[in-house]
């Protein structure tokens, strides 16, 4: 599962206590220096959580406005899914 | 596995990453270490993401040959740093268990069985051999641009035959008749820097916030500086981007005609278009009295002004739904000379069976208010497929097309290609072969009952889920057994299910590739990792079937001297075998192809950069020309002296391709027509089907990566939880939903992101368990033979 690197839009530059409290209960992630409003965060999605999961997340803590990927690491773990897509034995002939 | 303190160290490296790119966006100088470049042991590789038409930049880290990292990458325009979620996973394509990894071939009995490469380029071969008028080729805006051009040189220079498509007839094919109709040439005239300088960015149904989600966040930027941005989202059905719209105009579907008109009469009969810029750099055009064509006829402005006469703020408002406030509002925002205004659009517009008719009216109303030329004033299509631009467009995959945006139709476009190809005079066939719904219904067809399409290839795309009507133009194929299908791909798909013979492809970093994103950008990458099993690159295959042509005698596959017409040359001159896959990397055969396409785009002022120069950037705009220092410049703007190098001292802007020959654009008028297939008592739903965000296009790639397949595992069908109610379903219900063509049985979803207006659903149809464009209309543009994938009658009921 990969470790990424995010960069959190925050709609207004004050509330980063709060907001990083809300990350912080939402997942184990590492949080960097606020610059103006972009808090960079870094997560490692080895839970069960999907990735994608965690970006809705995050996307709904109040003040957080958008939330862009910088960098995914999954070097050790498959990037991909086990057996494939579950649909291609549907079209394999 | 990782080790805890080689994740805690990717932890860091990520954040350090993400920190940089903080610094970045707050205008500070960003961290020494950079976007994840800092994880020590890779080797970062550039390559443009493999997805959408935003052509974002990423940096791939390698370790022990498989693609270990993604990062954006910090130096591109086009992204800055920054991916979206789908970026995020495009590592994981490559990895999917299921890769083809044989040619296989299907047996008597139905099975598909193991061959060699030898043999599978030998059954094509002679396929085409047997009738090479009933061949046909059908590739994508995924094809990279030398594949585009290899497949294109095999048809139309090799084997007289107009019989070659890319799907991208499906998506982009309005927006280029929209384009020529107005300004003589394809693609836009802007570029993504009009983000950046915008007052007001209309989105005409069109959704960047989850289609071209890093341009979006461009934008969203700009607004968290506090700079403002008025969003106007002109749609059928909410979206993501209409939660951070100023305003949501919710339009009957069919009536952005009228809507664009409104704008146009308003400026027109309260004087305030830009009389300046209209008298000097812009005509009128009207559709032909007795139907549809490319160039209509002229009108003059008063003829022009009768006939937006009857399209008033009242009017309109009745016919769209639209508030008289809300079109009032549109209409002033043109009418102000201060606004800057960028209007973007993909599939909205361009699905739609007056297509070229609602491209070229936002066109006038940016014409007709003066916003044009200037950054920030820009009409502007977006691309959903990575190279609809560069293979589709610029290569000229299309039926009718020559590269460089000739056409077969023009005698002096034949004759400058032929010799370009150094062909022989007349090799090059006048008639434009069949577009994308008419060649797949002909291959459907019976062949004594006119279906004159024998054979197919399919390079890089997925008909067997995205052609209309699917029963018609695909699946009819199942019994008619002279006729035989080839695909090439690098996943089983809808397609493959149906093929005579499977070919398995290299993808994205497996093989070179050069691909042009929706701003004219052209971008280059190597070859990073190998395939699996036996894949190939795609070009090569196409090498391969025209050298054994070759071989097999056929007379097209020689230029004028008699040499191959797809000869790759080393420095020293000596031919290089690369049909011989055990030679093909003995060159870099994608620097040789694209430069032998290079001097195509001359003609056209499309210029494109040298391959030694995109090896050196994250891409560049074409036209990219030498300035006096022999630097190579691209162009930001086109048409405008201030950065166009092909247009005058002193002109200001220059339409220099202009179909009257005086420099000008043409504003149309296109009226407003009812679609073929309104919703009535017995389909009362109008039916639009879509993306999502998780997965690009089909799921052919984005139903590989786990984190994306299970987010989204499955279409549905969005519908208004009143219309809902009222039929007795409740979310999560089955329900049919039933067309004249089909039904499917999907469950509903009734609080979803899209929350249609009553009266209207939504499918995404990346689901290849669901095909629901077994359901879709095959009716399309007359002009530019794209079909409505966005609307067509329906009717549901509970399973
Ligand atoms: S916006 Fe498009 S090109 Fe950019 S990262 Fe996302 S999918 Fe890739």
């Amino acid at each position: 599962m990969p470790i990424s690197g995010l960069l959190i839009t925050l709609e207004q530059p004050g509330n980063i206590r709060e907001i990083s409290a809300a990350i912080l209960e939402i997942c184990d992630a590492e949080i960097g220096d606020l610059e103006e409003r972009w808090l960079p965060i870094a997560v490692d999605t080895s839970d069960s959580r999907t990735a994608r999961d965690l970006h809705d997340q995050l996307l709904a803590i109040p003040g957080v406005g958008y939330i862009d990927v910088v960098s995914v690491a999954f070097e050790g773990d498959s990037p991909a899914a086990e057996g494939g897509s579950p649909l291609s034995k549907a079209t394999r002939s | 596995m990782l080790t805890l303190e080689r994740r805690k160290f990717l932890k860091l490296a990520a954040l350090t990453a993400a920190s940089s790119a903080a610094s970045r966006r707050a205008g500070a100088a960003p961290l020494a270490a950079n976007n994840g470049s800092s994880l020590a042991g890779l080797d970062w590789q550039k390559a443009p993401c493999r997805f959408c038409g935003t052509g974002c930049h990423v940096k791939v880290g390698i370790r022990d040959g498989k693609i270990a990292a993604i990062a954006g990458h910090e130096n591109a325009e086009v992204n800055k740093g920054l991916l979206c979620v789908k970026g995020y996973h495009v590592g994981g394509i490559l990895y999917g268990k299921d890769r083809l990894t044989t040619p296989q071939l299907r047996d008597a009995n139905g099975e598909l069985q193991d061959i060699t490469w030898e043999e599978a380029i030998n059954v094509i071969a002679d396929r085409v051999m047997e009738a090479p008028e009933k061949f046909a080729f059908y590739g994508s805006g995924q094809w990279t641009i030398p594949e585009g051009y290899a497949a294109q040189t095999l048809m139309k220079a090799g084997l007289s035959n107009n019989h070659i498509e890319p799907n991208a007839r499906l998506c982009m094919a309005s927006a280029v008749t929209g384009f020529v109709s107005t300004y003589g040439v394809d693609e836009p005239a802007g570029c993504y820097d009009d983000l950046d300088h915008c007052d007001v960015l209309i989105c005409w149904g069109n959704n960047p916030a989850e289609m071209h989600p890093v341009l979006f966040s461009r934008v969203m930027d700009r607004r968290s500086r506090g700079e403002k941005v008025e969003l106007i989202d002109i749609g059928t059905r909410r979206t993501r981007t209409t939660e951070f719209a100023d305003h949501f105009m919710n339009f009957r579907p069919q009536t952005d005609l009228a809507i664009a008109n409104c704008i146009a009469r308003h400026l027109v009969y309260t004087n305030t278009y830009d009389k300046r810029f209209v008298e000097k750099f812009c005509n009128f055009r009207a559709d032909i009295e007795d139907g549809l064509d490319l160039m209509g006829r002229p009108i003059d402005f008063a003829a022009y002004k009768e006939m937006l006469d009857p399209y008033t703020i009242e009017y309109t408002s009745k016919l769209s739904g639209l508030p008289a406030e809300q079109l009032q509002h549109l209409c002033d925002l043109f009418a102000d000379p201060k606004q800057k205004i960028t209007s973007l659009w993909c599939m909205g517009m361009n699905q739609h069976t007056r297509a070229t008719a609602i491209n070229r009216l936002v066109h006038g109303i940016h014409l007709l208010s003066g916003k044009f030329g200037v950054p920030g004033n820009a009409p502007t299509s977006l691309t959903g497929q990575p190279s609809a631009c560069g293979t589709a467009r610029e290569v000229g995959t299309l039926c009718h097309a020559l590269p460089g945006g000739l056409l077969v139709a023009k005698p002096d476009h034949r004759e400058h290609c032929e010799k370009l190809w150094n062909i022989p005079a007349g090799r090059i066939n006048p008639k434009p072969g069949y577009h994308t719904v008419e060649m797949w219904t002909r291959f459907c067809t019976p062949t004594d009952e006119g279906g004159d399409i024998s054979t197919i290839i399919v390079q890089v795309t997925n008909p067997g889920q995205t052609l209309p009507n699917l029963k018609k133009t695909f699946q009819a194929k199942k019994n008619l057994k002279d006729k035989f299908l080839i695909v090439s791909d690098v996943y089983p798909t809808a397609t493959t299910a149906l093929a005579d013979l499977v070919l398995p492809a290299a993808l994205w970093v497996e093989k070179n590739g050069v691909f042009g994103n929706s701003e004219r950008r052209t971008q280059q990458w190597f070859k990073l990792v190998e395939p699996p099993g036996q894949a190939r690159p795609d070009t090569w295959m196409t090498l391969a079937i025209a050298h054994r042509l070759l071989e097999l005698g056929h007379p097209g596959m020689k230029d004028k001297d008699g040499n191959f017409i797809l000869a790759v040359h080393d420095e020293a001159g000596n031919e290089v075998p690369v049909w011989d896959f055990d030679h093909f990397y003995d060159i870099n055969v994608d620097e040789a192809l694209f430069e032998q396409y290079r001097p195509f785009t001359h003609k056209k002022h499309k210029n494109v950069a040298p391959y030694q120069e995109l090896v050196k950037h994250t891409g560049m705009r074409w036209p990219v020309v030498q300035d006096e220092s022999g630097e190579w410049r691209e162009t930001k703007f086109r048409f405008s002296e201030f950065s166009d190098p092909f247009v005058e001292k002193g002109k200001e802007i220059q339409f220099y391709h202009s179909t009257t020959d005086d420099d000008r654009a043409q504003i149309w008028f296109c009226p407003y027509e009812p679609h073929p297939e309104e919703p009535d008592d017995d389909y009362p739903f109008w039916l639009c089907t879509g993306r999502v965000l998780e997965h690009w296009h089909t799921g052919t790639m984005t139903m590989r990566v786990p984190q994306l397949a299970n987010a989204m595992p499955k279409t549905y069908c969005e519908l208004n939880p009143e219309d809902a109610s009222e039929l007795g379903i409740t979310n999560g219900d089955p329900i049919v939903i039933s067309t004249r063509r089909g039904d499917i049985t999907v469950p509903a979803w009734t609080n979803g992101r899209g929350r249609p207006p009553r009266g209207s659903l939504f499918v995404p149809f990346f689901d290849e368990t669901k095909l629901i464009n077994e359901l879709t209309l095959d009716a399309y543009c007359p002009i530019s033979k794209e079909p409505d994938y966005k609307k067509c009658a329906a009717k549901i009921r509970r399973a």
